[in-house]
């Protein structure tokens, strides 16, 4: 999941003529407006540069081949799932269980966010990486902090939000050195009057909202063999879920569920391993032959290396009450290099599917199978209801790190639709017959050679940072990466609690000029409806709205709105520094929409390879990697909630 | 050789100590702070037998008759003596010339809490206690090591041995390739967080660090932890981030890289 190597000079490709005059004044010129621009030629783009000239708005070029096939949007979509809490409530970490990032609220529209402004801010106190977003239950925002995990309570019933409590946990120090990808967590999770997440040293605490104080802690995970906590719990029939980070630390991984009322683990299922440990039973029906076999995420193996064999559970689960399934990725197969581990790594790499309330599992899809690239699958499997080939079907979306797009029947685990999101050569397909990606074989790392040139680089085509779906246009919203990398294994040595890895992997720009883009997709055939490309890999989550107003945020520190159904950017705001968290949207006691986004540059490609500060000590301010070299022009460490509404 | 180092400074500090009280009660309660500080060190130091006997031989000054340690006595007779013999494998060059510079900054600023030690009132014992590792916050340790002389300096098989072993090891994979920064700081920077000289950094892989560095003392040898230390040494060699520009656009050039 990660680059522990130096990378080299890049340059974000001229593509225009610069038009500052358009995007800034009074020095609000956008950094990189030498080499991006915005694309006019319609009406409302120059009321764009009209707004750009007060707000220091400026965009990337949009990728007109593709917004010419704007508002093709897909009828009778929808949400997978019944919707949970008040509709101006966010009550999980993306929103619903079905991971939709979608709110119906709609007083904030296309026509009027460009009179978005900031409401409130607030200091979380802690520099590093802000992954995920608040929580607003009732008339409370809930924040989880980057290590030391700091939870705050702030009451949005009073002007500027004061705090109801701050809850600061015991945390070990030493965790820190054991988080492969900056020390960040993705959030809480909420269930009777409970907010429930995960210290980086390996505990579940459970805290009660009216107080602040704890009700229960749990050590689930064990930094020492490499195992910390990032992820955002989700509760489902009262079992709190969770999972370790550590595919680079050469951890064995798995998910558990702990007693919401208790913190007693109920289960634990491995994701490698014999049968037994992975809770493989009669019910245990994929719909690829190549999934099914006995003790295969041992067998897959050669003997015992599945013991660190990675597949750790660091990304974002998703939940199907009809069907009562669970849905996750696991990480990459340790380590990276794969000649020490001939086979598939069985259930590396894959989507799995489990029964909630017995670890049991019910259907697995490896997308990619003996995984070199070092592609996670953690990436979000958003549940929906979409029309495909003039049937409904229940499917999952999950933009994957190896560059596919799929739609996936939740039931079974066939593969609808696969096709390429972002630049890609490691594959040329996936084969629909198996499930199974046509591996290019000039692509394939080893040992002691230097493979060039192979996109998606190990960030992925998307990386943790979640996208959304509106049931209104029936797109997904999906923030990308355009990396490529250069491969070069080497032998690696386990030694517990340091990483285990075995490769050197600097990372380059993609083709086209462009490090990133912030697109519209159609799940139901597999194509891109618009894109807005960016100098930098979009590594903020994805908000959809009812208003038709979609967000993300970039890692130079820009909040910005677009239009759902064309592409066309809207608004934007620079906030204090790289986003790297999941916007979201609440309705306050006030009555009113408002918007919030963290901003706090860090994580895997903010803080580790292109964030300008190595630690989170006030005096040390020395510079990283390279993959990103120009960033650092563009912000440094520091985390701020950010409140909008339009006035 | 430990015992008389620990006799050097012991004077020197001793002096500063009492300077310092002369100038006020404020400092002797200070002082006495120290001597608190150091006596609990000797016990908080005891991670493991090694380390603790390297940390007081290292680091703990005493002056005679000073309680809990008997620094007159030969190197190998008491734990406060240091272990001249372990402290020989791993290349320790203490003259009493480099420790003395170490201290005199600490005298010469008056500083009592650089260089604080536990003075009796006149007439009783003067039990003679400094530990300024332990009372320099937020800087980086001044232990004697710092002062180390690393064996294989001049050993041309030492970079290329360090070089393997920075792989091999693992270092890679949290520093960067070539140390160039990651799970833990860039070693290309020059910027150090505890000390970049030789034996400083040979601490920092011996007996690792808060945030997470592992310790490598006892894993792997001394003679690999010095080649490293030649290694890691070279990386930040004419290297110089005190300022970067941003200015002119494109890609910005950054020393280290």
């Amino acid at each position: 999941m990660r680059s522990s190597t130096r990378g080299r000079d890049w340059r974000c490709a001229p593509r225009h003529h610069p038009q500052p005059d358009a995007v800034g004044r009074r020095g609000a010129r956008a950094p990189w407006s030498r080499d991006y621009v915005v694309t006019r030629g319609a009406r409302t783009w120059a009321a764009i540069a009209v707004l750009a000239a007060a707000a220091g708005v400026a965009g990337c070029s949009r990728d007109r081949a593709a917004s010419s096939a704007a508002s093709g949007g897909v009828h009778g979509a929808r949400i997978g799932t019944p919707s949970t809490g008040a509709p101006g409530e966010w009550p999980m970490p993306a929103k619903d269980y079905a991971g939709s990032r979608y709110s119906t609220l709609d007083d904030i529209t296309t026509d009027n966010v460009n009179r978005m402004t900031v409401a409130w801010t607030f200091s979380t106190g802690v520099l590093r990486g802000h992954e995920g977003a608040p929580l607003v239950i009732g008339s409370t925002m809930y924040i989880v902090t980057p290590y030391p995990n700091v939870a705050y309570a702030l009451d949005l019933s009073l002007p500027g939000a004061p705090l109801r409590w701050k809850f600061r946990p015991e945390n070990a120090q030493a965790a820190k050195a054991e988080a492969c990808c900056d020390v960040v967590n993705r959030g809480a999770a909420y269930a009777d009057s409970t907010v429930f997440y995960n210290l980086l040293d390996g505990h579940t605490v459970a805290v009660d909202v009216r107080t602040g104080a704890e009700r229960w802690r749990t050590q689930i995970a064990d930094p020492s063999h490499g195992e910390t906590m990032t992820m955002a719990p989700l509760v489902v029939h009262g079992n709190v879920l969770v999972g370790p980070s550590g595919g680079e630390m050469g951890v064995r991984g798995w998910i558990a569920a702990l007693d919401a009322r208790t913190g007693q683990e109920r289960w634990r299922a491995y994701n490698l391993g014999p049968d037994r440990d992975v809770k493989i039973g009669p019910k245990f029906t994929p719909f690829y032959a190549s999934e099914r076999g006995t003790d295969l995420g041992a067998t897959s193996w050669p003997s015992g290396t599945w013991q660190h064999g990675g597949a750790a559970t660091w990304g974002w689960l998703t939940y199907d009450p009809a069907l009562n399934l669970v849905y996750y990725g696991t990480s990459n197969p340790g380590p990276w290099d794969g000649e020490l581990r001939p086979g598939d790594n069985k259930y590396s790499s894959s989507i799995l599917a489990r029964d909630p309330d017995t670890g049991e599992l019910r259907w697995a899809l490896q997308v990619t199978p003996h995984d070199v690239w070092d592609y996670d699958a953690v990436n979000e499997s958003i549940v929906a209801d979409l029309p495909i080939h003039g049937t409904m079907r229940k499917v999952l979306v999950h933009f994957d790190r190896n560059g596919f797009a799929y739609t996936i029947d939740r039931a079974t685990g066939e593969v609808l639709v696969a096709q390429s999101y972002v630049p890609m050569n490691w594959a040329s397909g996936v084969d629909l017959a198996t499930g199974r990606p046509r591996v290019n074989a000039d692509k394939v790392t080893r040992i002691g050679k230097t493979v060039t040139n192979i996109c998606p680089s190990l960030e992925g085509g998307k990386n943790q940072q979640p996208a959304a779906f509106s049931p209104v246009t029936g797109l997904f919203y999906v923030p990308t990466n355009n990396l490529c990398m250069d491969f070069t294994g080497r032998t690696p040595t386990y030694i517990a609690g340091t990483p285990y890895i075995g490769a050197d992997a600097p990372e380059t720009g993609g083709p086209g000029g462009y490090r990133g883009e912030f697109m519209a997709w159609d799940a139901t055939t597999g194509r891109k409806v618009w894109g807005i490309r960016e100098p930098f890999p979009v590594w903020s989550g994805a908000l959809a709205t009812a208003g038709n107003v979609v967000f993300y945020g970039t890692l130079d520190g820009w909040f910005k709105a677009a239009d759902a159904r064309t592409g066309e950017p809207l608004w934007q705001f620079k906030v204090s520094s790289g986003v790297v968290g999941n916007p979201m949207t609440y309705r306050g006691p006030d009555g009113k929409q408002y918007v919030a986004v963290y901003a706090g540059i860090g994580g895997d490609m903010g803080a580790l390879i292109a964030g300008d500060v190595a630690s989170d000590a006030a005096f040390d301010v020395r510079e990283r990697g390279t993959t990103l070299p120009d960033l650092a022009q563009h912000t440094s460490f520091g985390g701020t909630l950010f409140v909008f509404d339009v006035k | 050789m430990g015992g008389r180092v620990e006799r050097v400074t012991g004077r020197v500090q001793a002096r500063a100590c009492v300077r310092a009280v002369g100038r006020g009660n404020a400092w002797e309660g200070l002082c006495l702070a120290a001597w608190v500080s150091a006596s609990i060190a000797l016990v908080g130091c005891d991670r493991d037998g090694r380390a603790a006997e390297r940390r007081v031989g290292a680091t703990v000054v005493s002056a005679p008759g000073s309680p809990g340690t008997s620094p007159g006595a030969s190197p190998g007779a008491s734990p406060a003596g240091g272990n001249a013999v372990g402290d020989m494998d791993r290349g320790v060059d203490r003259g009493a010339q480099d420790v003395d510079r170490r201290v005199a900054p600490v005298v010469g600023d008056g500083r009592g809490q650089q260089g604080a030690a536990q003075a009796s009132s006149k007439g009783s014992t003067p039990n003679l206690i400094a530990h300024p590792d332990h009372i320099q916050a937020g800087l980086t340790a001044q232990r004697s090591l710092a002062v180390l002389v690393n064996p294989r300096e001049r050993d041309p098989r030492a970079l290329e041995e360090g070089k393997q072993l920075f792989v091999s090891y693992n270092c890679a994979d949290c520093h960067g390739g070539e140390g160039s920064g990651g799970m833990g700081p860039s070693l290309q920077d020059g910027r150090w967080h505890f000390g970049g000289s030789a034996g400083e950094i040979y601490e920092s892989i011996s007996e690792g660090r808060p945030d997470g560095m592992p310790s490598w003392g006892g894993r792997i040898s001394d003679s690999q932890i010095w080649a490293l230390v030649t290694y890691v040494r070279t990386l930040s060699a004419g290297k110089d981030v005190t300022t970067q520009s941003f200015e002119g656009g494109g890609t910005v050039a950054r020393g280290g890289h």
